[in-house]
């Protein structure tokens, strides 16, 4: 806000705004029971693209290892002044690759709760019947990226929590899938209707615009991986269809189930090393892990897009609430407007 | 600012999906192409500032996504327009014969007062692909629906290669003026909060 703005002008007083502010965004996100603790610094993150590298995951780590176990209100107040220097340090993370020493005093400092984290998460996985609860809390503060495949298939209700059904359970889905495509994708187009036939050219105009800037997207398979998973998914959930920005929803699954059988990251990885049992199931994985997470979101995408309307006037009111005594801005007049 | 005649022109890029309209709003307002755009989702705007008869306005372009879905929250970004882009691909026949349906769905979302002049200009895009041996909608085609519209004006345009953007938004703009009421608006006082910024905001754009 410009000094200009009107009241509120004491330390103090906004200050408590400030505060405030924190309440009640926490009190909006405990209102939908997300469990764990809500992570909220006062500095803006860095709007950075999909953290892909498992450096940035690291310094996730060790970011929540310097919060420790502060609460939000405690960091507002502005009595934690070392805290917040030490935050200043290592956040912005994903620019500063050059900062080696710095780094690696940090690397060996999370290394010691990384370990008893992957501990709590090896017991978790290793019960007889996972209890999602616990998983899903242990989680919230992230989880580390190489058990990331079977706590996010165990975390979507896509894999059972029961130990011994499990196996069975994916094999049988994985082979669903490939009948799905079969039946539905691997078919020529005299035999789909128009609008089905309008839904695959949407695809097909949207897969490549998948992640356009990461390289590894554009391979021919996972391109075509990509438009399978889309367009069974399109055609299982009639009510909705495919709508742009779903393909976007798929990536982190791609992505994950990926790691799994390719090493090292994303710049070398080559489909040519993987089996094409390997990328079925892969493909397979991805499509039910897609269907889950949209289940619990598909009126974002159903006719008037209900879901969206809901969350728009949410926010609306939430910044009402927050900022109730802003009048009317004149954007065309702000800077960020004329970025490109 | 004594007077408050208006200074805003609002415009509405339609079209279907992936005929070029993010590249073509870029490529006026940044002189920029790139072929890594992403599908661009809901809406999103740029604004650029421009002159016209020595008056200086600040235009203000909506994209919007391609795909039907997102039509029903397109009434809030109809509304209030002054000049309505229709984008076709001149290699996709579909996306000509979709340009009835862009038309009159936006008639019917914005409803301005006077449909019958409403301004539109129509561009048929991506002219540069395959050295034009990929064209199905010719030229003659696309005049004669201009001409049944009631003398749309036509560009062919190559947002990759820059062929005829800027003729075509100056088209645009001056169109969008035609729609201009005589009567000056009455504009409330709005709050400036970036003060004596504003020239530095401007040339950022460029």
């Amino acid at each position: 806000m410009s000094s200009g703005g009107g009241g509120g002008g004491s330390p103090t007083n906004s200050e408590w705004r400030f505060n405030q502010t924190l309440r009640n965004v926490q009190g909006m996100l405990k209102g939908r029971s997300f469990p764990g603790k809500v992570m909220l610094t006062r500095r803006s993150e860095p709007i950075s693209p999909p953290e892909y590298s498992p450096r940035s995951e690291n310094d996730r780590y060790e970011y929540e290892q310097n919060e420790g176990s502060q609460e939000v209100e405690g960091q507002a107040s502005g009595n934690t002044t070392e805290n917040i220097s030490s935050k200043k340090s290592i956040s912005p993370s994903t620019s500063s690759v050059n900062s080696l020493p710095d780094a690696q005093g940090l690397v060996s400092g999370a290394r010691a709760t990384d370990s008893a984290r992957i501990t709590k998460f090896t017991n978790e996985l290793s019960r007889p019947a996972v209890i999602l609860d616990k998983l899903r809390e242990l989680s919230w503060s992230g989880v580390p990226p190489y058990m990331r495949p079977n706590i996010w298939r165990l975390l979507l209700g896509y894999a059972p929590p029961n130990a011994d059904r499990r196996e069975g359970v994916l094999t049988r889905k994985r082979l669903e899938y490939v009948e799905c495509v079969s039946q539905y994708y691997d078919i020529p187009d005299t035999e789909r209707s128009d609008e089905e036939i309008t839904m695959l050219r949407q695809i097909a105009v949207d897969c490549p615009r998948t992640v356009p800037d990461v390289t590894f997207f554009q391979d021919p398979q996972i391109q075509k991986s990509l438009e399978r998973i889309l367009y069974t998914w399109a055609i299982r959930h009639p009510a909705s269809g495919y709508v742009q920005g779903i393909n976007d929803l798929v990536t982190p699954f791609l992505i994950v189930f990926l790691s799994e059988h390719l090493e090292g990251n994303l710049d070398t990885w080559s489909m040519e090393n993987l089996s094409l049992q390997d990328v079925s199931n892969i493909e397979a994985d991805c499509y039910w892990c897609l269907s889950k997470f949209l289940d619990g979101m598909q009126d974002h995408y159903t006719f008037a897009q209900p879901g969206i309307q809901r969350l728009v006037f949410r926010l609306k009111e939430l910044v009402h609430r927050i900022d109730g005594n802003v009048p009317s801005i004149n954007i065309y007049d702000s800077p960020s407007y004329y970025n490109d | 600012m004594a007077s408050r005649r208006r200074t805003l022109l609002k415009v509405i890029i339609l079209g279907d999906s992936g005929v070029g309209k993010t590249s073509l709003m870029n490529q006026y307002v940044n002189k920029k192409f790139s072929n890594q755009y992403k599908a661009t989702i809901g809406a999103d705007f740029l604004t650029k500032e421009v002159q016209f008869e020595d008056r200086l306005f600040t235009l203000q372009i909506w994209d919007t996504a391609g795909q039907e879905r997102f039509q029903s929250l397109g009434v809030a970004f109809y509304r209030g327009a002054d000049c309505c882009v229709l984008v076709y691909d001149v290699n996709s026949m579909k996306s000509f014969d979709n340009l009835n349906n862009w038309r009159e769905e936006f008639l019917i979302q914005a409803s301005p007062s006077d449909p019958d002049n409403f301004p539109f200009v129509l561009l048929g895009n991506k002219v540069d692909v395959d050295g034009g041996n990929s064209r199905v909608v010719s030229e003659k085609k696309a005049k004669a629906w201009c001409a049944s519209k009631g003398n749309i004006p036509y560009f062919e345009t190559s947002a990759k290669d820059g062929i005829n953007v800027e003729e075509a938004f100056q088209c645009i703009v001056k169109n969008a003026l035609k729609n201009e009421p005589e009567e000056e608006l009455y504009m409330p006082d709005t709050v400036d909060v970036v003060g004596g910024n504003r020239g530095q905001g401007s040339s950022g754009c460029c």
